[in-house]
């Protein structure tokens, strides 16, 4: 039984919300993951990408890159915007954009290159996930 | 030495990116043994 939190009460959420979060539970547990928890929040989806992986405490952010097609406002650069705006809750070191990892990404998340990001700063946006539709924020 | 997180946050909206991003997260966090959490975000309900 995978643990949720609606923080306003689910009456309040949508039906299709709901759905999605549960649909998205099943894929990872299908795809050989296991989910610690799922989180529902009335937000914006920056300020919820903020908000909980800050609660969390979680060290990276995993999310779609939707920036891939061209859209404006595309969550991850709000997200970083954002981040910045934050005062730090520990020391960070400089936010790196994807791009400055040049090698063509990989499937493999193993690669050099991917560590070389991730050890040049505490946040991070890391080049490796590009080319898979995927942005990692380091916090 | 590589410190890698211990707690991972999916963000995710269902979009064919996000999907992509849910397979990093997976990769990530059992090639790591990290935790990870899911979330989503919602309009409240009229």
């Amino acid at each position: 039984m995978i643990a949720q939190f609606a923080d306003h009460g689910p009456e309040r959420t949508t039906p299709e919300s709901r759905r999605l979060l549960d649909e998205q539970v099943k894929h990872i547990e299908e795809a050989g993951g296991t989910v610690a928890g799922a989180h529902l929040r009335l937000e914006r989806p920056d300020d919820q990408i903020v908000e909980v992986g800050e609660e969390l405490g979680a060290g990276l952010t995993v999310m779609g890159n939707r920036a891939q097609r061209g859209e404006e406002g595309a969550y991850g650069e709000r997200l970083r915007l954002r981040r910045q705006a934050r005062p730090l809750p520990r020391p960070g070191g400089p936010l790196l954009k994807g791009n400055s990892c040049q090698r063509p990404a990989t499937s493999n998340l193993l690669d050099p290159c991917f560590y070389k990001t991730m050890r040049q700063g505490s946040w991070l946006v890391a080049g490796v996930g590009l080319a898979r539709g995927a942005v990692l924020i380091g916090a | 030495m590589t410190i890698f997180p211990t707690k991972i946050l999916l963000a995710t909206d269902g979009s064919r990116e996000a999907e992509l991003a849910a397979r990093t997260a997976v990769d990530l966090a059992t090639s790591h043994d990290s935790e990870l959490r899911v979330s989503t975000s919602s309009l409240p309900c009229p």
